[in-house]
């Protein structure tokens, strides 16, 4: 075969698919136009169904049995839920009962092959969270496809399903993670009762240093119960991680209460400066009057970033704001700036302007507008 | 001799016009792929859930602002109702000599404020800033002008979360475009340093108060042709290039950046015509010659209209500008192209780019010489060379027709005539459109400064594109 | 019979919402967008407004605040996902008779709409 053959059956191949590709283009575009048209009428459709359903008082539904196999019907209920409470919600509950929503999903869930359709059938379960479909969530904790996991985990939070707390910590280790933040999320939502398991999990991996382990902790901050102050304050005496002691320090801050007060003051003077940044703005909220002192050495640490969380944690404190204004005439040219810019933040640069102009202005106001027009003329 | 410098250089020609098409065709076919992997994770993404959430980091929309006054208050409202959890506006106006700082002062009731403003950037000189009392959480960075990336420079300046969107006045936003684009960003956040969108003409598309009411394609063929050219990029190119982690370009219409990552590597270069591309490269560079771990990804489903030229002349403008910035990055990178120390960017991505990008204009313009001449002078087959030429258009209509295929409408739905126009495009593009772009782009590389390439771009106001 | 104006760029809400109130016996109109709201608040006799807070064009309070300056006096209740104190408060103070969020129950909805009716 000479060349030009060989170019010329070339052509051909190219026109020939050309051809095939412009018939699929016309074919198949208006085909899936078609099919999302019909799919969003029929969602409206259903919406205007369901809102009859629930405005009318008798709770009468004409809706035939095949809705439930509509993936369009699913789709109204869910959104409808995320618009709806209380009772109303229920009352969507009862129609998921009714027409076996839950089961048909966790069907869809279980095969195998097409995993669209797995993960479609996974959000739907986590967003109806019907108890029904609660074992097979569980089972598919472990599934293959990262999306599919999560969206159980999230499931089984907003069922509060108990059984499930063990299997989402067992798998903290396993996770990425992003994946594990997700899974930590779904813990938030049982709250008071993931306390418990959360310490049981920190207790046995914080020795190994095990990577799920600040998540946890942050969990128990997130939960925001005091029950777990004692274990905490165990695991920060005990654990040489930084990881985890800034974890604990942070969620130290965010339950607060009068037991965590000098293990996070000791963490202001640690020697690593993210321990010292962290206790320095959980102070912040554990504030007394008894934390200034240390976020006022705080302001003249070494370090920007604990400067920045002493300054502004100050400014969250009523006595703070005098302390930062004080702060202006030191002679650590890094503690001046940090004040400054706290006090910005905090609106005092502009409520001193307005002072001195109204002819209220304190000394102290002059010094702060001095110091921040100094610094804008450098620019 | 000549005469086999004519041969070659003249079969030289036409096939890279063909391999120029076959490489795309690669591109389209993984990113194809990658498409369809990601597709369901999109349609059933985890959207409603960022939304709430504690899991998605605030985010700084940073944009500049220069003789804006028609359309920049509405520009800022459409973007304030962007569906995120906690972000803020900053609005880097450049200097401008109409009334774009009154019109933004006046809507949102924007208070002078002098506080303390940290030029980690330095960029031309800062007269004020200003933010806002009303509901918008907005701030106003008013200097003197000096350019699109020096106006982004001083708007990362001022703002203050740890991750900016860098994008355009111009620009209208889908409202999950920030939710979408984020994802990627916390999904690995350690890595993670920037995201690109997917940007779609707005020509032809109905827009009120900046939002986007309906979209078809527009009437001219200018515009239609430039349709084609974005969906070949947005689903042929990025998605491939960006599972290697070898984005060569960050859009400057959508970006997403880390902020502490543009400060490092000294933020946009001022002056330079393809700011976007140079900092995207940038970004790559400092990171590998630094051995931190990173990634720059593409996300398709965060969607923004941006209206294209409509004239020839304003689009000759752009083009030559768009090339004189290649030509600027090909002579800051040259090092690394081809070096396997940059990985997939600097063997595959950058190379591709500039011999298909950057040499293009060249070649082809050399061919359109050489191959006549050669035919004329019996040294070429006329066969041989109307065969090769039938073969690179053909792949290229196959480029095409795949992104017509694979493009998504994103909640708009395309009528069955807007696809018919945009096949017809696709057959015709190849005779006089695309040439006349050759010929701009040698024009560029002519270089002189006679050419204006900035200028305005005439926008008439998106009000007025609906009456096309 | 009453007409009722409902504004949310929501299909779900819209329709959630004007079928509840035209199943209680009132006139519902709806749009989608702020500056649909304003107009037929502006040009057409209705008798009671609901509108979302985060709509394209303009936002509910600014259709809110325009409507009032207008001398347009009926009531008006706002409809919000935002969960901060400062919307609730400047919402009542701009003048709207009351405020909802989202998620609701459908029948307090329609409970408040006929309060705010007759209290007029």
């Amino acid at each position: 075969m000479d060349g030009l053959t060989v170019l010329r059956v070339a052509v051909t191949v190219v026109f020939a698919l050309n051809g095939l590709m412009l018939a699929v283009i016309l074919i198949v575009k208006p085909l899936h136009r078609a099919r999302d048209d019909r799919h969003r009428r029929r969602r409206s459709t259903y919406i205007a169904l369901l809102s009859r359903h629930l405005a009318s008082n008798s709770g009468k539904v004409e809706m035939g049995k095949k809705v439930a196999d509509d993936q369009a019907f699913l789709d109204a209920l869910i959104d409808l839920r995320s618009v709806i409470g209380g009772e109303e919600a229920e009352m969507l509950g009862d129609l998921v009962d009714r027409f076996d929503i839950a089961r048909k999903q966790s069907v869809n869930l279980r095969r195998r092959i097409r995993t669209d359709r797995r993960l479609r059938a996974a959000v739907a379960l986590a967003e109806l969270a019907d108890e029904s479909a609660a074992p097979t969530l569980m089972a598919h904790l472990a599934d293959n496809e990262q999306e599919v996991r999560v969206q159980c985990a999230r499931g089984l939070g907003r069922m509060r399903w108990r059984p499930a707390i063990a299997a989402i910590l067992d798998r903290f280790e396993v996770e990425t993670p992003w994946v594990r933040s997700r899974f930590a999320d779904s813990l938030v939502d049982y709250g008071t009762e993931a306390t418990w398991p959360l310490i049981s999990y920190i207790r046995v991996h914080h020795r190994l240093a095990a990577p799920g382990v600040p998540s946890a902790v942050r969990t128990l901050g997130a939960i925001g119960d005091s029950e777990a102050v004692p274990a905490l304050l165990e695991v920060l005496d005990d654990s040489t991680d930084a990881e985890i002691q800034i974890a604990v320090v942070e969620t130290l801050g965010r339950i607060g209460g009068p037991m965590a007060f000098d293990p996070v003051e000791k963490a202001a003077r640690s020697e690593d400066w993210r321990l010292r940044a962290k206790a320095a703005t959980a102070l912040a909220t554990l504030g007394d009057v008894s934390v200034i002192p240390t976020l006022a050495l705080g302001l003249e640490d070494e370090n920007w970033w604990v400067r920045r969380n002493s300054a502004s944690s100050l400014s969250h404190l009523p006595t703070g704001i005098d302390v930062l204004y004080a702060a202006l005439l030191s002679q650590d040219r890094f503690a001046r700036d940090a004040a400054s810019e706290a006090l910005a933040e905090a609106g005092e640069v502009l409520a001193a302007r307005a002072r001195i102009e109204s002819g209220r202005g304190e000394p102290r106001d002059i010094h702060l507008v001095d110091h921040v027009d100094k610094k804008l003329a450098l620019l | 001799m000549i005469a086999v410098a004519i041969q070659i250089v003249g079969y030289a020609a036409v096939s890279y016009y063909a391999l120029m098409n076959l490489y795309i065709l690669g591109l389209s076919i993984h990113s194809a792929l990658v498409l369809r992997r990601n597709h369901h994770l999109q349609r059933f993404g985890r959207v409603r859930e960022m939304l709430s959430s504690r899991l998605a980091p605030p985010v700084s929309i940073v944009l500049p602002a220069y003789n804006e006054a028609a359309g920049i208050v509405d520009a800022i409202r459409s973007m304030s109702i962007v569906e995120y959890p906690r972000f803020e506006i900053v609005v880097a106006n450049d200097g401008s000599s109409d009334d774009t700082l009154e019109a933004l002062v006046e809507a949102f009731q924007l208070e002078l404020v002098r506080i303390p403003y940290r030029d980690e950037l330095s960029t031309k000189p800062m007269r004020a800033i200003y933010r806002g009392r009303s509901g918008v959480d907005i701030t106003v960075v008013d200097k003197e002008n000096g350019g699109r990336a020096d106006a982004l420079n001083a708007g990362i300046n001022a703002a203050r979360y740890p991750y900016v969107l860098c994008t355009d006045a111009d620009v209208v936003l889908d409202a999950q475009c920030l939710v979408r684009a984020m994802q990627r960003v916390v999904e690995d956040r350690e890595r993670t340093v920037g995201v690109g969108g997917n940007i779609r003409p707005l020509n032809g598309s109905t827009v009120e108060l900046g939002h986007l009411i309906s979209t078809s394609v527009p009437r001219g063929m200018i515009a239609r042709m430039q349709i084609l050219e974005y969906l070949r990029t947005f689903i042929c190119s990025r998605p491939g290039w960006s599972e290697w982690n070898g984005l060569p370009n960050v859009s400057g219409a959508f970006g997403i950046w880390r902020r502490s990552a543009v400060l490092a590597v000294g933020g946009f270069s001022p002056g330079h015509m393809g700011e976007d591309m140079d900092l995207t490269l940038r970004m790559h560079r400092f990171h590998i010659d630094n051995d931190i771990p990173y990634r720059i990804v593409y996300e398709p489903s965060a969607v923004i209209w941006t209206e294209v030229p409509e004239s020839a002349r304003v689009l000759r403008r752009q083009r030559i500008r768009w090339h004189r910035g290649l030509m600027q990055i090909v002579a800051d990178f040259k090092s690394m192209l081809l070096n396997p120390r940059y990985g997939r960017v600097g063997m595959v991505t950058w190379p591709g780019y500039f011999l298909f990008e950057y040499l293009a204009p060249i070649i082809e313009f050399v061919g359109y010489i050489v191959v006549p001449t050669g035919i004329i002078l019996n040294l070429l087959s006329p066969r041989a060379i109307i065969a090769m030429i039938a073969i690179a258009f053909g792949v290229g209509m196959l480029n095409s027709f795949i992104a017509i295929l694979l493009d998504e409408p994103y909640g708009y739905a395309n009528s069955g005539t807007d696809t018919t126009r945009l096949v017809v495009i696709a057959l015709a593009e190849n005779f006089g459109l695309h040439q006349m772009t050759v010929l701009w782009r040698i024009r560029a590389l002519l270089g002189g400064r006679s050419v204006k390439v900035w200028g305005n771009m005439e926008r008439r106001g998106v009000a007025s594109l609906s009456e096309t | 019979m009453k007409r009722i104006l409902v504004a949310d760029d929501s299909e779900t809400v819209s329709m959630l919402v004007s079928t509840a109130l035209a199943n209680a016996g009132y006139s519902v109109t709806t749009v989608d967008n702020g500056m649909a709201a304003f107009s037929v608040g502006s040009e057409q006799d209705i008798d009671l407004a609901i509108i979302d807070q985060l709509m394209p064009g303009l936002l509910g309070m600014e259709v809110l605040e325009k409507w009032k300056s207008d001398g347009r006096d009926f009531p008006v209740i706002m409809l919000s996902s935002v969960n901060d104190e400062t919307t609730i408060v400047d919402s009542l103070r701009m003048g709207a008779v009351d405020f909802v969020r989202k998620p609701f129950l459908v029948k307090e909805l329609t409970a408040r709409v006929s309060l705010a009716l007759q209290r007029r």
